[in-house]
């Protein structure tokens, strides 16, 4: 059996099993390495948002009639209202089973258990998306490949958005997809729109690149098979539009008891929130970007900086070799003859290449834009990596094809065994480097940039978020005196009592709110952070670290000592 | 074309290997130390020192602390130039040359200098090199920022008494902290004549004197300086201000005595900004009370630097 297919496999029960089981592998492996990772500043808000919203769900589950008044919710719900609530409401039960059943290691994982397996369940789509459009091996390899991408691993730990928006914005496209051949998954993929809008705003833009999809692609191919003679093959009218615009915004104010009852008013507050979104502070190619406009190559150099070379360069090739099946109605004549082996546009009634290329290209461009904000990292687009991967699996599947044919030319005994030495080897970089990376995924960078040596000698962004901080533990457990405290710079200190409560940092150290009476500060190396340092230095007249925090020798965390203390 | 396919194998070892040589390239800390400890014992007490590339700063400073102790201050680790410097130490990684990074003003200065600059001694500890380089140009005679407890600050008369305060810094975007000596003229930070390190406009760190223009003028005067034969100065404002570049420009003007002997005028954009001052054929070599003071628009977080300058070495 070929291992690249030429048409949409059958996928059963045993795949879906499969799928779960990658997903479940990959929890695990975040648990048990989770400890190592301090919190984010990000997530400490939203753990401050989980506990409040907790609040809301002790009162409904103990029938205090006063839950549903506005002043109640209004109570419970407002804090981080500038994001939806589907995942913090998670982050909030999740809380709630462990006060109540110590159901894990610690209080962090409580809260980014729900991350952990929205993060997780992107492989079990992936796996099934790859198989069901290509080949098993090539859904296998999608999903390990987006998994060990090292700031994927790095943020399916959290109890943040940025991995479940990819799982929720994968599994809509893969929903939507089915709805063309199969209308009844029209009325799923309106249900998973209406979560995806719960998860984060990056939903918005989805139902305009599936429509490009549709009236660019599906329907022209369809209309012109017709002409042809063909039977019909996909629904014309878009059911899935009908059921993303009925489904979805009951969904997402179902699910969000902060509009409950000013739903346009407070809607208008969230979107304008992110429509006039600040601009952040980060480092690219030796300058540090504070405001638009944004630069246009950002995405396109920090996806070839943070994703192992061997899944870009597969991806690619993956692209490539579906490139006849993702062209525009009516210009197949610009390319070459087709590959004998690829499935060609017009048997494909669903675009399905063109659907994923599109797909991976959206959050690009959109945040190519020289308007667009300007975040630093690659948070933002981590969905193109999930699309990525899947091309990816198609390029590994066709080097597992050709290494299994001069196998079996050269020595036939050793052919069964070349398909899973090829994919591990495929996947031996992507292992590594996540490996290596961890935990310090933000401030990793791929060996085509230099590791993070090369990434700093070009002056790309060092990290963001503060979350460094759980990486001086040990140090500040051996040489701080007792009750010493510390000025925590990028930290939050709900982020800094979770080390607490942990059980990793001593109970007597304790955060600082004053710099001058601190006993220690800390800066976490970011290029616009400088001026924390020369701060400190001024507060305490000394302008060397006690100690510095690296990674591959590139500096992470400097801790001062107070020398008046 | 199938076969080609094969190429990505060998790239998978190739990133698979190159990854681990990045790890295996790292310089070891111990070798950092002993660079460092190096570094503190061959630097002359008119030298600066400087880490390349500016990333290995943090790391640098560690070990130059654990080296020089007391001897480290704000005014080392923020060189405001090489003007009037005998030599640099650089401790370096990865091949990079000091000052390669910036195309401001003040790094093309540091690059000509360093250009002109002999190379009397290089060492290497691990994978890091420390190079020592005998500076060419006018030696230092004065160091205005180095005396600034000895000046006289005042406006339109009246004297600013040194007072001790306590700077805390505030974190990002909470600007310069001011040092705990200070002449205050009264009106908090704005009115204030203090040492301090701002962050130019390349975020490197420049040690200088901060005197803000607006109100009336704070006039700054140091008594009987050996003028020497020339003045550079150099003067800058705090990033996040200079960084829109939409300021107003912001004037420092030097008198020697009751004579003009220059100015220095910064605009938003220039970052650290750098000019020299030739002392008149009648002064040269004289000294001179020689006072400061700055115009622009109230509250420009603006700071400068300057030490009069010999005849050539």
């Amino acid at each position: 059996m070929p291992l690249a297919e030429s048409r949409p496999r059958r996928i059963g029960a045993a795949d879906h099993l499969l799928g779960a089981a990658l997903a479940a592998a990959y929890v695990a492996l975040l648990i048990a390495t989770s400890s190592g990772l301090g919190m984010a500043r990000d997530e400490g808000f939203y753990v401050e948002a989980a506990e409040s919203y907790a609040g809301w769900f002790r009162l409904v589950l103990d029938g205090d009639e006063t839950a549903f008044e506005q002043a109640t919710i209004d109570r419970f719900w407002t804090v981080n209202h500038e994001h939806p609530s589907l995942p913090k409401s998670l982050f909030a039960l999740s809380w709630l089973a462990h006060e109540r059943f110590e159901l894990f290691p610690s209080d962090s994982v409580a809260f980014r258990f729900p991350g952990m397996v929205l993060s997780a369940l992107a492989l079990w789509i992936l796996y099934v998306f790859g198989a069901r459009v290509h080949s098993r091996f090539a859904g296998l390899f999608a999903a390990c490949a987006y998994a060990f991408v090292p700031t994927v691993f790095y943020h399916a730990h959290l109890d943040c958005f940025d991995g479940p928006i990819v799982t929720m914005l994968t599994w809509v496209t893969y929903l939507y997809w089915r709805s063309l051949t199969r209308p009844r998954f029209a009325i799923l993929a309106g249900i998973a729109y209406g979560l995806c809008l719960e998860t984060k705003h990056n939903a918005w833009i989805l139902p305009l690149v599936l429509l490009v999809h549709f009236l660019g692609f599906v329907v022209p191919s369809e209309l012109a098979a017709r002409r042809a003679g063909a039977r019909p093959r996909v629904r014309l009218r878009p059911d899935w539009l009908l059921a993303f615009a009925l489904l979805g915004p009951p969904i997402f104010v179902a699910l969000w008891p902060w509009l409950w009852h000013e739903p346009l008013t407070r809607f208008g507050e969230y979107v304008g929130f992110h429509v006039h979104h600040v601009h952040y502070n980060t480092a690219y190619l030796g300058t540090t970007y504070f405001g638009p406009p944004s630069p246009t190559s950002f995405p396109w150099v920090m996806t070839l900086f943070t994703v192992p070379l061997v899944t870009v360069v597969l991806g690619l090739g993956g692209i490539g070799v579906r490139l006849r099946a993702m062209m525009p109605p009516g210009t197949l004549g610009l390319l070459p003859p087709p590959d004998p082996e690829g499935r060609s546009a017009s048997a494909d009634p669903s675009r399905t290449d063109a659907l994923l290329f599109g797909t991976m290209l959206a959050p690009m461009v959109v945040l190519s834009m020289p308007w667009a904000p300007i975040f630093g990292g690659n948070k933002h687009f981590l969905a193109a990596f999930a699309m990525l991967a899947i091309f990816a699996g198609v390029g590994a599947a066709r080097v597992a094809e050709a290494a299994r044919q001069e196998v079996s030319r050269r020595q036939p005994r050793w052919v069964s065994a070349s398909a899973p030495a090829i994919f591990v080897l495929l996947l031996a970089p992507s292992v590594h480097e996540t490996e290596h990376s961890h935990p310090f995924g933000l401030s990793h960078y791929t060996w085509l940039a230099g590791g993070p040596p090369g990434a700093a000698d070009l002056g790309m962004m060092r990290q963001f978020w503060g979350f460094t901080t759980g990486s001086i533990v040990p140090w500040l457990n051996e040489h701080a005196a007792d009750r010493a405290s510390v000025w925590l710079c990028d930290t939050i200190p709900t982020s800094f009592e979770m080390l607490h409560r942990d059980g990793l940092l001593r109970r007597d150290i304790r955060p600082a709110f004053d710099m001058a009476s601190a006993d220690f500060a800390i800066v976490h190396h970011e290029e616009h952070f400088n001026e924390v340092d020369y701060q400190i230095w001024m507060t305490w007249g000394r302008p060397a670290p006690v100690y510095v925090l690296t990674y591959d020798g590139v500096p992470i965390v400097s801790v001062y000592e107070n020398p008046a203390r | 074309m199938r076969r080609a396919w094969l190429l990505v194998l060998p790239l998978a070892v190739i990133e698979l290997l190159g990854s681990l040589l990045v790890r295996a390239r790292v310089p070891e800390q111990d070798d950092l130390a002993a660079a460092a400890a190096h570094a503190a014992s061959v630097l002359g007490p008119d030298d600066a020192v400087v880490a390349a590339p500016r990333w290995l700063d943090p790391s640098f400073r560690a070990a130059l602390g654990a080296a020089l102790g007391d001897r480290f201050d704000v005014a080392l680790a923020a060189p405001d130039g090489l003007e009037g410097r005998a030599g640099l130490v650089v401790v370096s990684v990865r091949g990079h040359d000091a000052f390669g990074e910036g195309t401001s003003e003040a790094a093309n200065r540091a690059r000509a200098a360093l250009a002109r600059a002999r190379l009397a001694e290089v060492r290497f500890f691990g994978r890091i090199r420390v190079q020592r380089f005998a500076l060419e140009g006018p030696p230092e005679v004065y160091d205005f920022l180095a005396h600034l407890d000895e000046a006289v600050v005042s406006q339109s008369g009246r004297p600013c008494p040194r007072t001790t305060g306590r700077g805390s810094g505030r974190g990002l975007g909470e600007g310069p902290v001011l040092g705990p000596e200070r002449f205050d003229c009264g009106g908090g930070d704005a009115q204030r004549v203090a040492l301090t390190v701002i962050e130019d406009l390349e975020l490197l760190p420049r040690a200088c004197v901060a005197h803000r223009p607006g109100g009336s003028p704070i006039t700054v005067t140091f008594a009987d300086v050996p003028l020497g034969e020339q003045v550079v100065l150099h003067g800058g404002v705090h990033w996040v201000t200079e960084r829109d570049r939409a300021g107003a420009e912001v004037t420092l003007r030097v008198r020697v005595g009751d004579r003009p002997l220059g100015e220095l005028v910064h605009r938003d954009g220039d970052g650290w900004s750098s000019t020299e001052l030739v002392v008149p054929d009648g002064l040269r070599g004289t000294s001179a009370d020689v006072s400061f003071e700055v115009e622009g628009p109230p509250g420009h977080p603006f700071c400068w630097s300057g030490r009069t300058l010999g005849g050539a070495r």
